[in-house]
């Protein structure tokens, strides 16, 4: 995936994938180009003139989305007439289960689509992970939820349990939206964006080496982290 | 998108020139045709089945995934969140290709589908990595697989 690293390693047999990171196969619910990928890596084990490094020669199946043909996605969480929308400085709790009500529908219709949902991998209910979360933020001694795995990792999860969730409703939606797009709808404009920022500011006061090292990049990605300078 | 291109100046510079293990050797072995080959999955990507431990920080470890497992059991725990993963949310194959690797077996351009496949979690320092890959190896010998495709993330 990483064709400098590829270099560096040497390894006996290797194909470069031009395709972004997290997809090495190229594109979900494209089989015959998966395949493709798949049966060009495995012919290099016919070769014996190595070190091979061989360049895949092209991009993934699907529309661009790199090139601006996508503009302004957006996945606008609207309260209704009817609805005060609770601020998450008044009571994050209270106005995240708020906006996650709202998602709900988006959410259950990718998973109707897909059969599949990444939510439930911390094996800890949904609620449990919120209120987890928001705890924390008051308060990072609060009794994880599970005890058998440490709790900078049950904190890691809560964090992947409603991402997870969000990212699959925006799926839902339509229109394309790519992990970058929706990673600016989540971290930038959600109520659920703002109470990541606080846990991970939470991880960061701490004190706790694992958790100050949890606040660089586990929480807040990479293409995101102007958003945690704009907090302190 | 989740390219390297495109991540922050000094990020794109440290992750690229990130210090990888290096070998004295590369062997390169011949072996029997591709389609006579009995072939595994080795991924990175942290991946196991639903219920099974997940990945911790540093965690050189691996999990087992049993061929028969269904895509909806598979789930990702990788520490990072600095790669895509909406494609995985749609569609197991596009990380661990195990049901195209099934189809390659039906048509005859493998020859079968190893029973038991492996993940680590990537976020590792490669060495703590290798008395996990020594035990996989007892267990891929085992099985008669010949071939390995290893699939980062």
């Amino acid at each position: 995936m990483v064709r400098q690293h590829s270099e560096k390693i040497n390894p006996p047999r290797a194909l470069y994938c031009p395709f972004e990171l997290g997809r090495p196969f190229g594109a979900p619910n494209e089989p015959e180009f998966q395949k493709r990928v798949l049966t060009e890596t495995l012919k290099l084990l016919e070769r014996t003139d190595g070190p091979i490094l061989e360049d895949f020669p092209d991009g993934p199946p699907g529309p661009a989305t790199d090139d601006g043909d996508i503009e302004g996605w957006s996945c606008p969480v609207n309260f209704g007439d009817d609805s005060q929308e609770v601020s998450v400085e008044d009571d994050p709790l209270a106005a995240l289960n708020q906006e996650i009500e709202l998602m709900r529908s988006w959410y259950e219709m990718f998973v109707v689509k897909n059969s599949k949902t990444s939510v439930g991998i911390s094996e800890v209910d949904f609620e449990t992970c919120i209120k987890y979360m928001i705890d924390f933020i008051g308060d990072i001694d609060t009794a994880p939820p599970r005890t058998d795995i440490p709790r900078y990792n049950m904190l890691k999860l809560a964090t992947d349990e409603l991402k997870a969730f969000y990212f699959e409703a925006g799926l839902a939606r339509p229109g394309l939206a790519t992990d970058k797009e929706l990673a600016d709808w989540y971290y930038g404009e959600t109520t659920a964006g703002k109470v990541l920022l606080k846990v991970n500011e939470a991880c960061a006061n701490s004190g706790d080496e694992v958790l100050i090292e949890m606040s660089d990049r586990r929480i807040i990605p990479i293409h995101q982290q102007h958003l945690k300078q704009q907090t302190t | 998108m989740v390219k390297v291109d495109e991540f922050p100046e000094g990020a794109r510079e440290e992750f690229l020139n990130r210090e990888m293990p290096t070998f004295e050797e590369t062997p390169l072995l011949p072996g029997p045709p591709l389609a006579e080959r009995r072939v595994a999955l080795i991924s990175t990507a942290g991946l196991h089945r639903r219920g099974d431990r997940p990945f911790t920080e540093q965690s050189g470890d691996f999990r087992i995934i049993s061929s028969e497992v269904a895509d909806e059991d598979i789930v990702m725990s990788h520490i990072s969140t600095n790669f895509d993963r909406l494609g995985f949310m749609q569609d197991v194959d596009v990380a661990f290709p195990i049901n195209r690797l099934k189809e390659l077996a039906n048509e005859g351009v493998i020859g079968s589908v190893a029973e038991f496949h492996f993940s680590f979690m990537g976020a590792t320092p490669p060495e703590q990595m290798e008395p996990g890959v020594r035990e996989i190896v007892q267990t891929l010998k085992a099985d008669n697989v010949s071939a390995v495709a290893l699939c980062p993330v």
